[in-house]
């Protein structure tokens, strides 16, 4: 594998040297990278996205290149070895989105999409939806800080209709 | 940094992998959350992304009733939700006595007692009635499904009708001795019905088909040989087709039910007598259905009771992952059994709520609640 590295700048200046596989995880990137816009002294300015998420990203795109090697290397792998694997995989991303707050997990999410790393924003997504599920239309309001635009007589028309219709 | 500042999409990407009915409970959250549910668009790729959540669904007599089976608790409970509550209209507090249910996409395709068809997602509250031709004198029996189409689901209902001899006694199964009997389909595109002439099925439907990706699923007897068959209904082209099953060994053995697995998969109950006091349930699964079928065995349980002295009518529910069958007598005053593999999780469930008229019996079936809105 070429090991060829790429500096990545974040919006508040910092710089980031990643393998340039890894960067490719972004389709924006491996665009850059493909049209050759990519001054080999220069860093990549990343003005949507800070440092701090940034370093996330990285952390990201780092390990899923590993894996994706893994997936060459062993082609002819057993059922049992694959899925081994993927709980790895899976325990990896529980642990690396278990460590950020909501806010933090909103601004990755925006990066995500920004960078276009399609599996980041899956797994986000899914991440913040389990964080929705059990919670309470005032509850979710609340963390998401989002306005409650109804009338009260709206309101109540909505959750008289809502309830599973039982008898 | 807020939610509220997410572009639409991103927050749409959200919405659509929380489950049907903890989604559905945060619709009074905004105006902008609110209007999804009518966003077709919206629902479907819900249908898509979302995390499927696995229910059972009971037909006690004329009504369905919503069972939360817990198999993480030893020993395994069952618990009655409540009934899920269908009018006839919005002037009348009159229920709907419900007959017959056929499911697909979370959307229930009812028979009512007074012979009227009804679609209905209980989830999200909606009801569609389905008006049926004016030949009341005919039996019917209806399932449904929907057109293969890439970008959505277009649903059709398969209905077949025979005229029932005089005195004719239905059974549960395969309906024998129906006269003149023929097909014909409905589309919610056009709402209208429309007769199906040569189909490659020449008998009744049986009863207790299930849906895996738009199509229709039923154990069928063969006339000639008496034996079993898979039979399916092919939404798209319009007609049936004749599956294999496992084989069957020996003359003990017969396949109790099918169901679905998934959104992909058919699960099949193989069940024999092994004695008096004890038989045998194999439970056998399918590779994925788009390719060519075939059946493996997943687990095999052992049921303390002689089936055939109370199958009859015997419904089923199966977690795949648990190995564990839950199994249900048609007769009010039988037990539930909930039994695993090497006698796991083994509970029997005396009836003791049997409180409800005893005319139709009890039916089971598993459910996946959806927001899938009928067009």
């Amino acid at each position: 594998m070429s090991s060829n590295m790429i500096m990545l700048k974040s919006s508040d200046g910092a710089s980031f040297e990643i393998e340039e596989a890894a960067a490719r995880k972004s389709k924006i990137i491996a665009n850059m990278i493909e049209v050759e816009c990519v001054d080999e002294d220069k860093a990549i300015p990343l003005q949507n996205v800070t440092g701090n998420i940034l370093a996330l990203v990285i952390e990201y795109c780092n390990k899923h290149i590993v894996d994706d090697d893994d997936d060459v290397a062993t082609e002819e792998a057993s059922e049992e070895e694959e899925e081994a694997k993927k709980k790895k995989v899976d325990d990896w991303e529980a642990e690396f989105m278990n460590s950020m707050s909501l806010e933090t997990m909103f601004e990755l999410l925006l990066a995500a999409n920004y960078l276009n790393i399609k599996s980041l924003i899956d797994l986000v997504c899914q991440t913040i939806a389990n964080n929705i599920k059990d919670k309470t239309p005032e509850e979710v309001r609340k963390i998401f800080s989002i306005e409650n635009d109804f009338t009260p007589e709206e309101e109540e028309e909505i959750r008289k209709e809502n309830a599973w219709a039982f008898g | 940094m807020m939610m509220s500042n997410l572009p639409q999409d991103l927050v749409e990407e959200i919405l659509s992998r929380v489950p049907a009915t903890s989604l559905k409970q945060l619709r009074p959250t905004c105006k902008r959350w609110n209007a999804l549910f009518n966003d077709q668009g919206f629902t479907q790729k819900h249908f898509r992304k979302a995390t499927k959540e696995s229910m059972v669904l009971m037909r006690m007599d004329c009504r369905v009733c919503l069972m939360s089976i817990d198999l993480n608790v030893a020993p395994p409970s069952i618990e009655f939700k409540g009934t899920l509550s269908l009018k006839h209209d919005i002037s009348t507090s009159k229920e709907v006595d419900i007959v017959e249910f056929f499911h697909c996409d979370g959307l229930l395709l009812c028979k009512t007692y007074e012979y009227r068809l009804v679609v209905w997602n209980p989830c999200m509250g909606e009801a569609r009635w389905i008006q049926l031709r004016a030949d009341n004198k005919n039996y019917s029996r209806f399932a449904l499904g929907y057109e293969n189409n890439k970008s959505y689901h277009s649903y059709k209902i398969l209905r077949c009708w025979g005229y029932v001899p005089h005195n004719k006694v239905l059974e549960n199964r395969v309906v024998f001795g129906f006269k003149n009997h023929g097909f014909e389909i409905y589309a919610f595109s056009s709402d209208s019905w429309r007769v199906l002439d040569d189909v490659g099925f020449h008998r009744f439907l049986p009863s207790n088909g299930v849906s895996v990706k738009g199509n229709a699923y039923w154990i069928a007897i063969d006339e000639n040989d008496k034996h079993e068959f898979l039979l399916s209904f092919d939404f798209t082209q319009e007609n049936f087709k004749r599956l294999c099953l496992p084989p069957l060994l020996d003359n003990f053995s017969r396949f109790r039910t099918i169901l679905a697995v998934g959104e992909e998969q058919l699960a099949l109950i193989k069940q024999s007598d092994i004695n008096n006091s004890t038989s045998k349930m194999e439970i056998w699964l399918t590779n994925k259905i788009d390719t060519v079928l075939q059946w493996s065995k997943s687990f095999t349980v052992d049921l303390p009771i002689c089936v055939d002295h109370f199958s009859y009518g015997m419904t089923f529910s199966v977690d795949m992952e648990k190995k564990v069958v839950v199994c249900c007598g048609k007769h009010s005053q039988k037990p539930m059994y909930i039994i695993g593999e090497d006698h796991r999780y083994y509970r029997e469930i005396p009836n003791g709520e049997s409180n409800y008229r005893s005319f139709l019996g009890k039916y089971m079936y598993n459910y996946v609640p959806s927001l899938v809105q009928i067009q």
